[in-house]
């Protein structure tokens, strides 16, 4: 074997030289894309705003928010919130600080977590119920129920309370009728998200109507799907849907009154929105042909947020004034005292001291038999993330002294405090006070191994004294309950809604007789 | 002094014939690196992007092999997809038009034709509906559950479509386009401390992918890591200058760290490309009216409410700058259009309350796709096209409706099914 020419070992390897130059460059820039720059270094991180700086910008839309109000994981989410909010609001014009230099002032002031309230634990309390729980009828039984308010009336018999269950994750407004031997449930109206119920006779025919406060959807957003809606009762036992006034936001609740003096019933609207929609509407009643109802919508107050509107005479003039419970950023009780003409002078009974204080029920009762309309309020909102057991929840008597503010007295802290009722349940001639606790099981799964309160009764047993007593645990599933004598015992009963979303069907209420002293 | 000898003619000869010998290799080893290895490289690294669930990086590999070789088949149909599985439907339906018009109507297109529809939110027609073949033990069978998300979205069923993602990333845990889906419907669902994990998760996953890094810079914004955000922002504009959405997010997440001036440089960047960019409009009224500079924030604000006469935003803040102005005339047009628009908002909750209450209410849902144009939210307004034609196949003026939407966002083939399925051609 001879070895190849000397010029062809030169000339391939000129070609492997040249392949490789080739296919070197090839690969440097044969490539569909650049490569990609580094990141670029975070800005400089600012010094912590000042207290000044905190306090005059959180001021520009709400009460300062004290750093103990979150843990200090949760201040970030909470700050960016606020500057969302702040962003909105330009009616305060003012340069402010970097949001990191404020997520900065609150972390290095907020403690770890939350302190912990301890659940009431085991008493003997002073009246006994022979508590029944109710499926819903039919189709509704195999689902989850949703109740958002459960009320008593007289529907059907002047004699006899009827109890009305707005179910609203199922859309049906129903009628329980327990003074019946075997008592049936009957849908009133389908398809309407509602949120409260009230029996009155709108039209003033004799026959017993209700009005329905339709959110539209239960979930926050801000919608205009809330509405006002008008069951016409008819004396066959009938209700026809009326409505008579849509395109609101989120409508939370809807309560009846001569307002205008006109000897017709107006209506005052809480129609909640969310951050944007929201409002105090008065719907004055022009109807003059019940065949063609007429409402005019005047603007009573344009903060969103409005959770109750519980009508009262609250200062003895024998007008019909309300008391509104307005939560969100604003977290206040302000009574509307009616001026006459539509003119309503607005009166603070209570300002919460920080704007995540959950408020979320007021009802109107004269607590301590001094002849004076007296407000008890709950703050216990539970469904705004992150979802935490705040310590600041619970139930407060605000007693009304002639002045206002009213004068606060705490009663109870309790988590996911909601729905206060006044009634003497233990016949002691005090009323006494009890409400349910709403703390959803897919949110809040430490409420078992916590034993938290889910019904609880405060028990007046001398003027301005209460015994707090937890009638149920664990089951926190509950938004509403309704104090009365549906049980024609002559002493005042329970009802208690259940909301479970997402969970097993369940009984729809829970029906607690009063029986008396142990 | 030596002077070099001359090469003689033999050597001169020799030398030619190796250079001529050399080039000829060399041209014919980058001809075959340009037409075969590279265009193959290309093919081999799109279908690697593509399982390796990267879509994004696979697009310009196939835009240079499809530069290449325009009727490769398997380039068109992994083309398709990509495009598809970015968002990008117009150039995903030319893709499977260019392939079928090549190869014929194949499994696959049909597929790809099929799984383009339902992330459309069209599942209306026969050739809108997953082959039966593919069963969930199906490789493709994460295709069909990310275009069933996507599409679920597309008719604003938030939470189906985040099941859907759910399901997804049990099947696919490492897919960032699963994750940025699945965060953008937690969002959607105000569920925004349960989507951080999936932002996080998708933007680990897709480091180098620009709509993942702003869509996780928009995320941080939102979360209130503002320095991260803007670091991220700032990534994005690097690699894609000028990006609208970059610009805007960036001017924001500047605002909320007190760099008014910062702002107002990127907002102006963006202003002066999309002079009628309503939203950058807005928000440079907005800083205007923070620093209480009120006849530039109104001059912005009337450009916005020009640009875009639905915009809420820009018209609630004009109402407030032409009020601090005292300027009563122009304060009572717009208070008056303050309140056309809230009435709009009303008829919009009364239409959608009336749909849900009646699920065959054709009338409703076409005042709702005429609501959506009116108010500009027009791809809100298909999904209730979508609900009438699936009621109603033959419903001429939801056919037309859609089938002009599609024509004008360079669908022209989806735009010819649609007046297909009313007989027209």
């Amino acid at each position: 074997m001879t070895a190849p020419p000397r010029r062809f070992v030169r000339f391939g390897i000129a070609v492997v030289v040249l392949l490789v130059v080739a296919g070197g460059l090839a690969l440097a820039l044969y490539r569909p894309t650049h490569p990609l720059p580094d990141m670029p270094p975070l800005p400089p991180e600012p010094p912590e705003a000042s207290s000044e700086d905190v306090h005059r910008m959180c001021s520009a839309c709400h009460a300062y928010p004290p750093p103990d109000t979150f843990p200090r994981a949760d201040w970030r989410k909470e700050v960016a919130q606020a500057f969302n909010f702040f962003h909105q609001d330009l009616h305060y014009r003012f340069a402010h600080p970097p949001l990191e230099s404020v997520v900065r002032y609150y972390e290095a002031r907020a403690p770890e977590s939350l302190p912990f309230v301890p659940p009431t634990g085991p008493t003997t309390p002073p009246v006994r119920f022979d508590k029944k729980a109710f499926l819903a009828p039919n189709e509704l039984a195999s689902k989850s129920p949703g109740v958002a308010n459960v009320a008593l009336g007289h529907l059907f018999h002047k004699d006899k309370t009827d109890v009305i269950v707005c179910d609203s994750l199922n859309k049906q407004v129903l009628v329980f009728k327990p003074y019946e031997t075997e008592p049936e449930w009957m849908p009133l109206v389908k398809g309407l998200t509602c949120v409260h119920a009230e029996v009155v006779d709108l039209d003033g025919d004799g026959i017993p109507d209700v009005i329905l406060a339709c959110i539209g959807d239960f979930y926050a957003n801000d919608h205009r799907v809330g509405s006002v809606v008008w069951l016409k009762g008819a004396a066959d036992g009938s209700f026809t849907p009326i409505t008579l006034i849509d395109g609101l936001g989120r409508v939370a609740d809807v309560r009846a009154a001569n307002f205008m003096g006109s000897g017709k019933l107006d209506l005052v609207v809480a129609e909640f929105g969310w951050h944007v929609s929201g409002s105090i509407l008065l719907l004055e009643n022009q109807t003059t042909d019940w065949s063609h109802p007429k409402f005019v919508s005047h603007v009573l107050d344009d903060r969103h947020g409005t959770t109750h509107v519980p009508v009262a005479d609250m200062n003895g003039d024998g007008k019909p004034d309300f008391v509104a419970c307005i939560s969100q950023e604003h977290e206040t009780v302000v009574a509307f005292i009616n001026e006459g003409g539509g003119k309503f002078k607005k009166e603070t009974v209570f300002t919460a001291p920080q704007p995540t204080y959950g408020s979320n029920g007021v009802v109107l009762a004269d607590v301590n038999n001094n002849g004076k309309i007296d407000v008890v309020y709950t703050n216990g909102d539970s469904l705004d993330s992150p979802f935490l057991l705040r310590p600041e929840h619970g139930i407060t008597w605000l007693e009304n002294k002639g002045t206002y503010p009213f004068t606060p007295h705490r009663l109870a802290d309790c988590y996911g405090a909601v729905s206060p009722v006044v009634a003497d349940f233990d016949c002691n001639g005090l009323p006494d006070i009890a409400f349910v606790t709403f703390l959803p099981g897919d949110l809040f799964p430490q409420r078992a191994e916590l034993k938290l309160d889910a019904v609880v009764l405060l028990s007046q047993t001398s003027p301005g004294k209460f015994v707090r007593h937890a009638l149920e645990t664990v089951s926190c599933d509950h938004l509403t309950c309704a104090a009365g004598d549906w049980s024609g015992s002559g002493r005042p009963d329970l009802v208690i809604g259940n909301y479970v979303k997402g969970g097993r069907p369940g009984p729809i209420v829970k029906m607690w007789k009063n029986l008396g002293k142990p | 002094m030596n002077v070099p000898e001359a090469p003689s003619t033999e050597t001169v000869r020799r030398g030619r014939v190796w250079f001529v010998a050399i080039a000829v290799v060399g041209l014919l080893a980058a001809a075959a690196w340009y037409y075969a290895i590279g265009p193959a490289a290309d093919l081999r690294a799109a279908a690697a992007a593509l399982e390796r669930n990267d879509p994004a990086a696979a697009r310009p590999y196939l835009d240079r092999r499809l530069s290449y070789w325009p009727s490769d088949q398997r380039a068109l149909f992994l083309a398709a997809r990509a495009a598809r599985r970015t968002d990008h439907y117009a150039d995903a339906e030319r893709y499977i038009v260019r392939y079928e018009d090549a190869y014929g109507s194949t499994e696959d297109s049909r597929l790809e034709w099929a799984l383009l529809g339902i992330q459309q939110g069209d599942t209306t027609g026969d050739a809108n509906r997953v082959p039966n073949r593919i069963d969930s033990k199906h490789p493709d069978f994460p295709l069909v559950l990310e275009a069933g998300a996507k599409g679920a979205r597309a008719e604003f069923l938030f939470a189906y479509a985040a099941k859907l993602a759910d399901q997804l990333l049990k099947l696919v845990p490492d897919s960032g386009p699963a994750h940025v889906l699945q965060g953008q419907l937690l969002d959607l669902l105000n569920r925004p401390e349960q989507a951080d994990a999936d932002f996080v998760a998708a933007a680990k996953l897709l480091p180098h992918d620009v709509t993942t890094q702003l869509v996780f810079a928009g995320h941080l914004s939102r979360a209130g890591l503002t320095r991260e955000a803007i670091a991220h922002f700032e990534w994005v504009l690097e690699v894609r200058p000028g990006d609208p959405d970059a610009l805007l997010g960036l001017a924001r997440a500047l605002t909320d760290n007190a760099d008014n001036a910062g702002a107002v440089a990127k907002l102006d960047e963006l202003l002066a490309k999309d002079s009628g960019n309503a939203d950058a409009l807005t928000e440079r009224g907005r800083i205007a009216l923070r620093l209480n500079r009120l006849t530039e924030a109104e001059e912005y604000l009337v450009r916005a409410t020009k640009a875009a006469p639905w915009h809420r935003e820009a018209t609630r803040l004009l109402l407030l700058a032409q009020t601090v102005l005292n300027q009563t005339d122009g304060a009572a047009r717009t208070a008056a259009r303050v309140e056309e628009l809230r009435a709009e908002d009303s008829m919009e909750g009364r239409l959608k309350l009336r749909a849900v209450n009646g699920p065959s209410d054709i009338a409703v849902r076409w005042e709702l796709w005429q609501w959506a144009v009116r108010n500009g939210r027009e791809d809100e307004g298909l999904a209730w096209l979508y609900e009438i034609v699936q009621a109603a196949p033959k419903n001429r003026q939801a056919r037309e409706a859609l089938a002009a939407y599609f024509d004008r966002v360079g669908q022209p083939r989806r735009a010819a099914a649609q007046r297909a399925a009313i007989g027209g051609s």
